[in-house]
């Protein structure tokens, strides 16, 4: 007995100085691609998804239910949406500190939650796109939406470096290689950070395109960081087909290349099925889609080339650089991992303890020394 | 029953009912059983093709998923502002047993 | 407004009394005065305790939001939890129902603007509300009911009030599907608060009218029938006597089931509003509620008798005052008469003397009280439409169909929910019950059209099937619950079910089917069931 739990323990110790060395080696020189990912209540883990093994668990302090999170460029630092939508909170990852935190309720009066964050090209500046209300004593007051920059260095007590109205209805910001900050809503905008203005870059409510109703796109999920890439389902009808026609309703990928800045939108197939979330492939040839079941999607010739159902519902796809890969989490505690060929599945990895992922996002960083 | 299955049917199409100009020519109708919810993305009863086959599978796996961010507050309750300590369960499809009803009834 | 109010507050209860002191016509219900200085007082001072640090008080006595505001019992109740819930404020169990009795008298709802929305109000799950403004039903019942909004009455700057609570309670709401696509918030805080406040204004003429009108004493003794969906008919008696002020009462119940089952029992209710009987009974040791409605005179009541544990497993009931110049038909059962067949009848009302007569049959008496009368009836012609029921000089205000045989039948609800419970988590089953109606085609002979004669229920096999396709694949049948031979659904336990593909819940979507034989005739008829996920949020107007 005693040897036994001896052995269990240096089994233990072999493996944390494993995890170490590997994070270590992940840091520092080597080109290693980790996923990041959150878990509820309070719980960030980093997966080397090739390996099929949780490197590391960072404790998030006070937190509830990590929601969104977006590495800094040079993948040290994940900055994670926690406390019901309003803290932003910085950790770094080797070391699981806590560098910065922003308090978005840091008006008296106000009640403010966050729908999207995204971080400059040189991760010096956090966009956050803020909702806020005036609670007065007897009633609440709703106010205009608003982005609000803050200094990545700008400590644990974060204040806004400047904040500008923005649209209401935003849910989704990323940035393009350029600096340029693209907020998704009503409509896709192009947001100048230093002055506040924004201007319409592809129009969703109001697009003029041909025969097509006022489409649906509701993304919540980055899709870019291994194919530089925004991509999300959209859903519209086909205004040309009699009504009682179920193929009127159509399905189509849109997406914004992050390096190009130009947009896209390609139509693959009816709308048999609800998707949550998009991803390219690396080659930009195909794409894959998930929520109940898994597609692949022929983006040259669009169309579905192969659909299998999932072990249960799964809110979001990723990719791993090679695209041999693609992994599919979000709801529960497991990440399945499926051949972007086939889409046979490889494997999954499970987070220790099965705690509930939510909401939150996987990203996929590589850490650079 | 057969306006509600015609119009589930259509249900998919979230947005079809709006035209493009971002008029509303004609309003979007899908009925329902009193108290449940028409926002059928996917759906916390029924699903946007009228059945439950495309509901999140199983609820337990959405949960916090639609908690969180306050998707479904009438019939879920929210943890962004009404209900932030509702639970703080790991492993929802283990536990949810441990989730609790949330109307203090008086009597 | 606030002399206004006061005057009429005022001549209010000069009205009362002179009512009441002119009121001792024997028979008539004794009126009683509405709203007492001292209660008047004693509300004020409730509110101010309890409300006061954030709502304004003024000299009147006047709160702001609160006095802008009115309100079913229920959901002023919905609205002080929201208080505890959302602000943490501690309300003590007996001030919240105070409070909630106060509110709902001074700043309640007439009879008239509860009227059309009482089915959700009396607990009822399986039904779909009337869609009178497709906008403010996307606009509000994608999410809770409309009854819930339908209820209440604000003037514009409290609707948008309203609106901006929402905005800044729900995280979401301008992101969800039937939201997103438009500019919710402006819409709601414009045309949509426009809108309500055309609908729902706070002031009204109905309830300056209900304000001036008398509360009537309850007490007496009462008639009762009712229905149990699926079973049958009840019938029975109810004492009321006076317990304690002008609206608390205790009550007790002798009652008749469906296959002689009797049923006896009592309790105590409250009346709100002046007309909001709300009660709670033990019967034969089961806990009964009732939400129920008085009519204006105070002579009769409607609205449902349910279990407590399980809101869905109902009886509607009216019930009628007892008064010796009253003599009156309530009920036939069964409510029609098929040929060829001697069938008994029972005929439930006040006061029933002298011979019973229906059109078109032979009868025989076999019992006759003046609360009960049961025959043996043979229809000597057939019709095919409707005849009627009468005893003495009362004639039943309800036709009395004589058929040859059922022209089809229909299933209510045809599209209806359940959802699982049980299993060790906090919500219990919600049961789906289902009855089949049987139908006349009418003189066209054409089935579905306006002169269609409903028969009444039918005994049928029930069964029930996978709805579609998909249903099949996933084996919904098998999983989702069981079908009583009285046509109630009863789902399957919550949780996930590591069986079922995805390790998905217990849910199903099913086609029920009801098969109706009689005489070498076979009818069949259909309705949907979504057997669906739990609520975690009950509150009483969903």
């Amino acid at each position: 007995m005693r040897n036994i739990s001896v052995q269990k323990t240096i089994i233990k110790i072999v493996i944390s100085s494993l995890i170490a060395a590997s994070l270590f080696l992940g840091s520092f020189g080597f080109a290693k691609e980790l996923l990041v990912v959150g878990a509820r209540p309070d719980k960030l883990f980093i997966v080397d998804m090739k390996a099929r093994k949780v490197l590391k668990k960072i404790i998030i302090p006070d937190s509830t239910g990590p929601q969104t999170i977006i590495p800094s460029p040079d993948g040290k630092i994940a900055y994670v949406l926690t406390n019901h939508m309003r803290q932003i909170v910085g950790i770094e990852l080797d070391e699981g500190k806590i560098v910065f935190s922003a308090d978005l309720d840091y008006k008296d009066d106000e009640r403010t939650w966050n729908y999207a964050i995204a971080i400059s090209p040189d991760g010096k500046e956090l966009y956050s796109y803020d909702i806020p209300t005036r609670i007065h004593l007897d009633r609440y007051e709703s106010l205009e939406p608003r982005l609000t920059v803050f200094k990545t260095d700008a400590g644990k007590d974060a204040k806004p470096d400047r904040s500008f109205a923005m649209p209401r209805r935003i849910h989704l910001m990323m940035v393009a290689d350029s600096g340029a900050l693209y907020a998704m809503g009503w409509d896709f905008y192009k947001v100048d950070v230093k002055t506040g203005k924004y201007e319409t870059a592809y129009p969703l409510r109001n697009w003029k395109l041909k025969n097509l109703s006022q489409p649906d796109a509701l993304a919540f999920w980055p899709s870019w960081d291994n194919n530089g890439i925004f991509s999300t389902p959209i859903y519209y009808a086909r205004t040309d087909i009699p009504e009682d026609d179920m193929s009127r309703f159509r399905t189509g990928v849109l997406s914004l290349n992050l390096k190009t800045e130009k947009f896209d939108m390609i139509e693959f197939q009816a709308a048999p099925e609800i998707l949550f979330t998009t991803v390219y492939h690396p080659d930009h040839k195909t794409a894959y889609a998930a929520y109940n079941t898994l597609l692949k999607i022929d983006l040259v010739n669009p169309k579905t080339l192969k659909r299998i159902p999932l072990e249960h519902t799964y809110y979001q796809t990723n990719i791993s650089a090679d695209g041999t890969e693609v992994y599919v989490g979000g709801t529960t505690c497991d990440i399945a991992v499926y051949s972007s060929k086939d889409l046979s599945k490889k494997g999954q990895v499970l987070l220790p303890g099965c705690p509930d992922m939510g909401a939150t996002v996987m990203r996929i960083i590589h850490p650079k020394d | 029953m057969k306006r509600l299955k015609a119009l589930n049917k259509k249900a998919h199409q979230f947005i079809l009912s709006t035209d493009k100009e971002g008029d509303k020519k004609e309003v979007f109708a899908m009925q329902n059983i009193a108290g449940c919810t028409t926002s059928t993305d996917p759906g916390w009863e029924v699903d946007p093709f009228g059945g439950v086959a495309s509901l999140c599978q199983p609820m337990e796996a959405d949960l916090y998923g639609c908690a969180d961010p306050c998707w479904w507050p009438a019939a879920v309750p929210d943890t962004v502002n009404t209900y932030p300590n509702w639970s703080k369960l790991e492993d929802t499809r283990k536990n949810w047993r441990k989730l609790e009803s949330v109307f203090p009834e008086d009597d | 407004m606030q002399i206004k109010k006061t005057l009429y507050l005022i001549l209010t209860a000069c009205l009362s009394f002179i009512l009441f002191s002119c009121s001792s016509e024997k028979n008539e219900p004794k009126l009683t005065s509405n709203i007492t200085d001292e209660v008047k007082k004693a509300g004020i001072e409730l509110i101010s305790e309890n409300c006061s640090g954030c709502h304004i008080a003024s000299k009147q006595g006047s709160f702001s939001r609160i006095s802008a505001i009115r309100k079913t019992p229920e959901g002023w109740d919905m609205n002080i939890v929201r208080m505890m819930i959302f602000h943490g404020v501690e309300i003590e169990k007996s001030d919240r129902r105070k409070l909630v009795k106060y509110l709902s008298d001074t700043q309640g709802l007439a009879p008239s603007e509860t009227a059309g929305f009482r089915d959700i109000l009396e607990r009822k799950h399986n039904v779909i509300e009337p869609t009178e403004d497709q906008d403010l039903m996307n606009m509000c019942a994608r999410c809770h009911t409309y009854t819930r909004v339908a209820l209440q009455r604000r003037d514009v700057n409290e609707w948008q009030n309203l609106v901006h609570m929402h905005l800044g309670q729900w995280a979401s709401i301008e992101y969800h599907m039937l939201a997103r696509e438009r500019d919710w918030r402006a819409d709601a805080l414009g045309s949509v608060s426009e809108k309500l406040a055309k609908k729902y204004p706070f002031e009204t003429e109905a309830w300056n009218e209900w304000q001036k009108t008398p509360w009537k004493d309850m007490s007496g003794e009462w008639r009762i029938i009712g229905h149990i969906a699926g079973t049958g008919d009840i019938e029975g008696t109810m004492s009321i006597s006076k317990a304690q002020g002008n609206d608390q009462y205790k009550t007790s119940f002798t009652l008749n089931f469906p296959k002689g089952e009797k049923v006896t029992g009592g309790g105590k209710a409250l009346v709100y509003s002046g007309y909001e009987w709300r009660g709670t009974a033990k019967l034969n040791d089961v806990k009964y509620r009732q939400i129920w409605a008085a009519s204006s005179d105070g002579n009769s009541m409607k609205g449902r008798f349910f279990k407590k544990s399980n809101p869905e497993e109902g009886i509607e009931i009216t019930a009628l005052r007892k008064q010796d110049t009253v003599h009156t038909i309530m009920s036939v059962t069964p409510s029609s008469l098929a040929t060829r067949t001697e069938t008994e009848i029972t005929i439930n009302g006040i006061n029933l003397s002298g011979d019973v007569h229906i059109e078109g049959t032979k009868i025989t008496v076999k019992s006759q009280t003046p609360d009960r009368i049961v025959i043996l009836a043979t229809a000597e012609s057939t019709p095919d439409q409707s005849s009627k029921v009468t005893i003495g000089k009362s004639t039943y205000d309800k036709a009395f169909p004589i058929y040859k045989a059922v022209d089809y039948i229909k299933i209510t609800p045809e599209y209806g929910i359940s959802r699982v419970g049980g299993g060790g988590g906090a919500t219990a089953k919600v049961k789906a019950q289902f009855e089949a109606i049987g139908y006349l085609n009418g003189k066209d002979g054409v089935k579905g059209t306006k002169d269609d004669i409903r028969l009444g229920m039918v005994f049928v096999t029930w069964s029930h099937e996978n709805f579609n396709e998909d249903a099949a694949k996933m084996q919904d049948k098998k999983y989702a619950g069981i079908l009583t031979k009285r046509g109630t659904f009863i789902p399957a336990i919550a949780g996930p079910n590591p069986v079922r593909k995805y390790g998905t819940n217990n849910v199903g979507d099913l086609r029920i089917i009801a098969v109706y034989e009689k005489n070498g005739v076979k009818l069949t008829a259909e309705a949907h069931l979504i057997a669906t996920v739990q609520r975690w949020n009950n509150p009483p107007i969903p």
